[in-house]
């Protein structure tokens, strides 16, 4: 075990669009708010804004130094800090650091961990659009498996197989389901296991339909 | 083991089998079997295993004995699995499995048998990161032992220089998740090159303004130079502030006393 914190690796792609040309309007709420903890709000609003305002501060001076920084680590600390952007209901900072290197390999890590922290925060279907918004890929591919894995790790198991059908390659796809049948297998959940499987023999069969073609 | 054997394991290792000893006696091909050797101390089977390395030699016997050993090790043996490491030809992996006994995350193993594998770590740096490492898992899972871990790596590593930097970060960590900053930051100013600050900045800035230090770790972040180490300085910080406020109010991160 080298780190405590994790380096967040989820890998996505470059996105077509800045954030004000989204489609869809960012949302307004602030993930961390309304997180499972539910304890922010019986705390003084005040003191909370302050300190979320603090964490936004600390990381735009962190994005600062990122060019300073070897350019091997440059990816993944813009991944990591969009990441704390979207905790810290700053999306709009999120999203322009995901750019701010303007490599479409630095925006692919970014994009992948903004949309987990969204997925932490219970905000899915923000997630899928924006991982929507980027051009496809492999890497895309990886982000939509990380967050099937997590929304079928917490049992929410449709919302998993939904993130699952944006993954492009078929190949990927069944064996992505199997593994996250046995997930639900080893939380005692055997009518989600079950559901899971049933996704990844409808692919395979879906896949030899295809081929026969 | 996590999977055990299986009437579909045992019968996919007894075609394997086959055509392991089949390549050993058509083509003197003996890496089938160190796999062969390796599966079976995994599955559980040690005899097994043990039989195979027979038909092994040198260290082509090394990947058998190491999995033996940890399988020793996963059932508490410790005494057998440091048998097993000890058959092990090759320094390096020798180590390597000696550092796996030591912090095997079973609780059948006591501090003094991971103490005592890791004493026979042959190379001094290892010897020291799985020291730090053992330290730094003990504080992790709250196992007051840390204390009496983190004494012997001063005992053993506070001198040596430059081979134990990467354990003085793994150290200097651990004193951070027992919430003794002080300490974390002497050992801190001890690791001369900005790459060996990041990951340990990284963590105790982190652990200060979780706590509710927030300005402790800034200033940790201000007296940074390198832009590296600073730049995940900041990120601990902010990070830090942002599990602080997603804590439950009356949370509280007491350390534990020695």
């Amino acid at each position: 075990m080298r780190r405590l914190l994790a380096v967040l690796v989820v890998v996505g792609c470059l996105s077509q669009e800045t954030p004000s040309q989204l489609s869809r309007p960012i949302s307004s709420e602030c993930p961390i708010l309304k997180s499972s903890h539910g304890s922010a709000e019986t705390r003084d609003q005040a003191d909370i804004d302050e300190q979320l305002s603090q964490a936004r501060q600390m990381l735009l001076k962190a994005r600062a130094l990122i060019h300073d920084i070897p350019e091997s680590h440059q990816e993944v600390a813009a991944a990591n800090m969009s990441g704390q952007l979207v905790r810290a209901c700053d999306l709009t900072d999120a999203l322009a650091t995901a750019r701010y290197l303007k490599k479409p390999e630095a925006e692919a890590f970014a994009m992948g961990s903004i949309a987990w922290q969204l997925v932490n925060y219970r905000d899915t279907t923000q997630a899928l659009f924006l991982l929507q918004t980027t051009a496809e890929s492999q890497s895309r591919d990886a982000s939509y498996e990380s967050i099937a894995r997590k929304l079928i790790e917490k049992g929410d198991v449709d919302q998993g197989l939904e993130a699952t059908h944006f993954i492009k390659d078929p190949s990927r796809v069944a064996d992505i389901l199997i593994r996250l049948a046995s997930l639900r297998t080893h939380a005692g959940d055997q009518l989600g296991a079950g559901r899971v499987l049933a996704g990844a023999l409808r692919v395979g069969r879906d896949s030899d339909k295809e081929r026969s073609r | 083991m996590d999977i055990g054997e299986t009437p579909e394991t045992s019968f996919a290792l007894r075609r394997f089998s086959a055509f392991a000893y089949r390549q050993k006696t058509d083509r003197g091909e003996t890496s089938y079997l160190q796999i062969l050797a390796s599966t079976k101390a995994r599955l559980g089977d040690i005899v097994g295993a043990t039989e195979i390395i027979g038909e092994l030699s040198g260290t082509s016997a090394d990947f058998a004995h190491m999995g033996i050993a940890e399988e020793w090790a996963w059932r508490g043996s410790i005494a057998e699995a440091m048998t097993a490491a000890s058959q092990i030809s090759d320094t390096r992996l020798r180590d390597s499995t000696l550092r796996e006994i030591a912090l095997n995350r079973t609780d059948k193993i006591n501090l003094s048998d991971s103490l005592e594998a890791i004493n026979k770590i042959d190379d001094s740096p290892a010897r020291s990161e799985a020291l730090a490492t053992l330290a730094l898992e003990q504080a992790q899972n709250g196992n007051p032992a840390v204390f009496h871990t983190l004494e012997r790596w001063h005992a053993s590593f506070e001198g040596a220089s430059e081979f134990a930097k990467d354990a003085r970060g793994t150290i200097a960590v651990t004193y951070g998740l027992l919430g003794e900053f002080e300490q974390a930051r002497q050992v801190l100013d001890t690791l001369p090159d900005p790459e060996s600050r990041t990951w340990p900045l990284w963590n105790l800035t982190s652990f200060l303004a979780s706590r509710g230090r927030t300005q402790e770790a800034i200033d940790l972040a201000n007296q940074e130079e390198s832009a590296q180490p600073k730049l995940h300085a900041l990120l601990g910080t902010a990070q830090g502030i942002l599990d602080r406020v997603s804590q439950p109010k009356d949370s509280t991160n007491e350390s534990f006393s020695k």
